[in-house]
């Protein structure tokens, strides 16, 4: 079984990611903030990382750098509402492996996952 | 920046005459003077009673400079020149002596400030007819410039009065300064009208003369900073004037106050997002709590970026946004935009509120939904709901409805106007009364910054 560790501080869209992934062999490790994403990721070694840009504690760029210090080779891609091509270039230059914007079609979306997942 | 790009690009080249035209109190001679202080190699040639006016009025220029600055009547040491032989002997003896430094390769760039000045002294001058004729005549001394612009020297006339004449058909290039009155501030401006063999970008450029000297102003354009850096917090503490963070050179909010930004249409959004984000960001961060209804420049994708770029992360339990969208984030309250929904909602929030609570209002975003009538009572309901807890209301945006902005206008405590003027943004205080300030929008600091710099 794969692990996605989310970091997101908004209960809708973990809701909805995990909606979206019932169906394949995949679990969820949520965090709702920058700091627990950090412990969680050290103890869940996941196999994806799916970030949003803006947390309650840090930004996601910020947390991409701190994932990408303790593991380089940790796969991480962005979920965000922000949608600005900036920022997209910052998550790029931190590691990040793509910068996905929420409105996105959800099979598009489901299929990016498994994508990164099987990579 | 003290000079255009196009002018100093204009001044690399060799044996340009280059025109700078303008009415009196223009800044004809502070504009010389700069470019005299900006190119290492160029003397420059005035009268008497200006040169001292220089001694006096400008301590920028050090006497280092000031032993370029050669005076009409002055008795200096020259020796014959080879180089400019045919017309050595027509030139006064200040310009003969610069005519040596040309020759040693000290100098490149002759300016004459000014030219009515010049030509009046000359005409004045207890003479001889016949070496009037030869040396101080006009029309030879003009044509005698000529020859040494011919010879690779770089000559720069400033000269009273915009008219085209002679001079400005001859010169490769021409600039005219101007000065005008907006609301009884001084607004200066340089135009650019030629520039031989030089692409001009723009043919208008603000510029000031503060301090004495020449400063060209440009507003940037926005620039995502290369690194994110803490937005630095100034702290709010009872008993003292509340910062903007963005004018608090010249206007310092109180208690209870009510703000008008009166934002022109054509005015960068950028420039718009960063002057109340700069207050709204430092509310945050001492911990206040803050209700904004973001005006139509800040949709919520933008109003996350912003958050983004003042690094508000941390502070985002102190924000509530009240917005006519559905959005996932805890910050951000779907609100159907009608009159009583709003007032009930900005009732909750104050009553929840801790001292001085922020409330920044987008009345363009509310002036959609809302008749003007009902606008204008909700902004009277919110000054006075937020008078009674201390805390300071700022109405922003970009409307056109006249009788809207008269009633903001006439209960605001402080009213601030931003234009746009030809590509730069302009602000001024009406409430209380301000000079004029040219706006510019930085990130080099890792955060975005407007820069103030008073047009005088």
């Amino acid at each position: 079984m794969k692990r996605i560790l989310l970091v997101e501080d908004s209960s809708l869209f973990y809701r909805f990611i995990r909606d979206v992934l019932k169906k394949d062999d995949v679990e969820i490790v949520w965090a709702k903030s920058g700091k627990e994403a950090l412990e969680k990721f050290k103890k869940n070694t996941p196999n994806l990382v799916i970030v949003d840009i803006i947390l309650s504690d840090m930004n996601g760029v910020e947390l991409i750098r701190k994932l990408k210090e303790i593991n380089k080779e940790a796969k991480v891609i962005v979920i965000t509402g922000l949608d600005k091509d900036y920022v997209a270039e910052d998550a790029f230059e931190a590691g990040a492996e793509d910068y996905i914007v929420k409105n996105i079609p959800i099979k598009e979306f489901r299929d990016k996952i498994i994508h990164y997942l099987q990579d | 920046m003290n000079v255009p790009p196009e002018i100093e690009e204009f001044l690399k080249k060799e044996g340009v005459i280059l025109l700078i035209r303008g009415l009196p109190g223009t800044g004809k001679t502070i504009f010389s003077l700069t470019l005299m202080k900006n190119m290492k190699n160029s003397v420059y040639i005035t009268t008497e009673k200006v040169f001292k006016d220089i001694e006096r009025s400008y301590p920028w220029i050090d006497n280092k400079d000031r032993k370029r600055i050669f005076v009409l009547d002055g008795k200096y040491k020259y020796e014959n020149s080879e180089s400019f032989k045919s017309i050595f002997y027509l030139f006064p003896e200040s310009f003969r002596y610069a005519l040596n430094l040309v020759e040693k390769g000290r100098v490149n760039t002759i300016i004459i400030d000014s030219w009515h000045t010049i030509l009046e002294e000359m005409k004045y001058k207890e003479i001889e007819e016949r070496e009037r004729r030869e040396i101080y005549d006009p029309e030879r001394f003009f044509l005698n410039l000529i020859k040494l612009s011919d010879m690779g020297v770089n000559i720069i006339i400033a000269k009273e009065g915009i008219e085209e004449d002679e001079l400005s058909y001859v010169a490769d290039g021409v600039v005219t300064l101007h000065k005008m009155l907006e609301n009884g501030r001084m607004e200066r401006e340089i135009t650019i009208d030629k520039l031989r063999g030089v692409k001009i970008k723009r043919s208008e450029y603000v510029f000031s003369l503060k301090d004495g000297k020449a400063h060209t102003l440009v507003s940037s354009s926005f620039m995502h900073p290369r690194t994110l850096k803490e937005f630095p917090k100034k702290e709010i503490k009872i008993g003292r004037g509340i910062p903007s963070c963005v004018f608090d050179e010249v206007i310092t909010f109180k208690r209870g106050d009510t703000v008008f930004y009166d934002f022109e249409e054509y005015v960068p959004g950028e420039y718009h997002l960063s002057i109340i984000m700069s207050t709204l960001a430092n509310f945050l961060k001492n911990g206040i709590k803050s209700l904004v209804i973001p005006p139509n420049d800040m949709d919520t994708n933008e109003l996350k970026y912003q958050i983004y770029l003042f690094s508000l992360e941390k502070e985002l339990n102190y924000l509530n946004v009240l917005y006519n969208e559905q959005e996932m984030e805890d910050f951000i309250t779907y609100v159907d935009m009608r009159k009583d929904t709003l007032e009930n909602l900005v009732k909750i929030y104050l009553e929840s509120s801790t001292a001085t609570p922020l409330v920044i209002l987008g009345y363009d975003r509310l002036y959609s939904y809302l008749t003007s009538n009902e606008l204008m009572q909700f902004v009277d309901f919110l000054r006075n709901e937020i008078r009674k807890r201390s805390g300071i209301l700022i109405i922003s945006g970009k409307i056109s409805e006249k009788g809207i902005k008269r009633f903001c206008a006439g209960l605001s405590d402080i009213y601030l106007k931003v234009n746009n003027v030809n590509g730069n943004v302009i602000m001024y205080g009406i409430k209380p009364w301000t000079h004029m300030y040219h706006l510019d929008l930085s990130t080099e600091e890792g955060y975005p910054k407007i820069l103030m710099e008073e047009i005088l």
